[in-house]
C-alpha cells in the first residue's frame, strides 16, 4: 500500500471528494503517525475528514490490530469520529500510535 | 490483569476528583503511555503533553509505570520535593527515578525558564508498602497506590483486600466517578 493510502481510501469512499480542484493543498495536509517504537508513517488526509480512516489505513499498513493501537496527540487519546481541523492539527502534524499495554504481574 | 485503558480511565477519575475537591492536593495524573514514551523517545516526544497540565503548580504527580507485563506506580511530591516508587513486588526501579527527576529538570527548564532545584530533591524506591502475592493484581495495586497517594492517605490496604479493590474499580469506571473515601 503506498503511503498516502489515507486520503486514497478517503477518497475511494467518495464522500470526502470534491470538484477536482487544481489546488488542494490548503484542504489537505500530511499526518505523521509515529508508533511507539520511533517508526513513522505519513498520511495525507483532508482537514475535514475523520481520523478513523487514516487510523484504519494506519492498521492496515502495519498489520495490526485496531484494538490494540492507541491513538494520541499531546499525550490524549483521540478518537475516529475527530478530524485534523476538530483537533487543530497542522501540516506536518503527528499523531501517536501507541501499543495496548496489559500487565498482571510477573517480572 | 489490567490493560492501559482500565488504568488510564481510572486516573482520569483520579484527576476529576482533585479537581472538584478543594480539600484535596492538587493532582496531575499522567496516561500510561507518557513513561514508556519518555524512556523510549526521551523528553523531546512528551514535551508537550503537558502544554496545560500546569505541573509545578500541583502538589502531586502521578506517573504510571508499565514494565513488559507488570504495572508500577511513581508519584513525584511538588510540595516535599521528593520521588517515589511503588511496586506491590517490591522491586527496585532507580533508572525510572533517575529519568523521572531528569524529565523533571527539562520541563522545568521548558515551561518555568528556570533550572530545577536538584539538591533539594529525594527519590527513594518504598519498600514498606502492601505487597502483592499473586501473579495477576499488580494493576489493582498499582491503581490504588495513585488513588492512596492522590489524597495523601497511608496505604491501609493488603493482597486480602484486592478482590473488594478490583470490584470497586469496576463499579467507579461504570459510574465514571470515584466512590467516596473517608477524606
Amino acid at each position: 500500500m503506498d503511503p498516502n493510502s489515507a486520503s486514497a481510501n478517503a477518497n475511494a469512499n467518495g464522500e470526502d471528494v470534491k470538484d477536482a480542484k487544481p489546488d488542494t493543498t490548503s484542504e489537505h495536509i500530511s499526518i505523521k503517525v509515529a508508533s511507539s517504537d520511533n517508526s513513522e508513517i505519513m498520511f495525507k488526509i483532508k482537514r475535514s475528514t475523520k481520523l478513523s480512516k487514516l487510523m484504519q489505513a494506519y492498521c492496515t499498513r502495519t498489520g495490526k490490530s485496531s484494538g490494540t493501537v492507541r491513538f494520541l496527540v499531546d499525550g490524549e487519546r483521540i478518537v475516529g469520529d475527530n478530524t485534523p481541523e476538530s483537533l487543530g492539527l497542522e501540516d506536518g502534524d503527528t499523531i501517536d500510535a501507541m501499543t495496548e499495554q496489559v500487565g498482571g504481574g510477573q517480572h | 490483569w489490567l490493560n492501559d485503558e482500565v488504568i488510564n480511565f481510572y486516573m482520569q477519575l483520579i484527576m476529576e476528583r482533585a479537581a472538584q475537591t478543594p480539600a484535596l492536593p492538587r493532582v496531575h495524573a499522567f496516561n500510561t503511555f507518557f513513561y514508556s514514551t519518555l524512556r523510549e523517545s526521551g523528553y523531546a516526544r512528551v514535551r508537550r503533553w503537558t502544554r496545560r497540565a500546569r505541573l509545578f503548580e500541583k502538589d502531586l504527580v502521578i506517573v504510571p509505570v508499565h514494565l513488559g507485563v507488570h504495572w508500577c506506580c511513581a508519584v513525584i511530591d511538588m510540595r516535599q520535593k521528593s520521588i517515589v516508587y511503588y511496586d506491590a513486588l517490591l522491586g527496585d526501579n532507580h533508572g525510572c527515578l533517575q529519568t523521572l527527576l531528569d524529565y523533571l529538570r527539562e520541563e522545568c527548564r521548558d515551561k518555568q525558564g528556570a533550572e530545577l532545584d536538584d539538591a533539594r530533591w529525594s527519590v527513594r524506591c518504598d519498600k514498606q508498602i502492601p505487597r502483592q502475592r499473586n501473579g495477576y493484581d499488580c494493576g489493582v495495586f498499582a491503581a490504588t497506590f495513585a488513588e492512596h497517594a492522590a489524597r495523601d492517605a497511608p496505604f491501609q490496604f493488603a493482597q486480602e483486600n484486592c478482590p473488594f479493590l478490583r470490584r470497586r474499580m469496576m463499579y467507579e469506571i461504570a459510574a465514571a466517578s470515584l466512590t467516596t473515601r473517608g477524606h
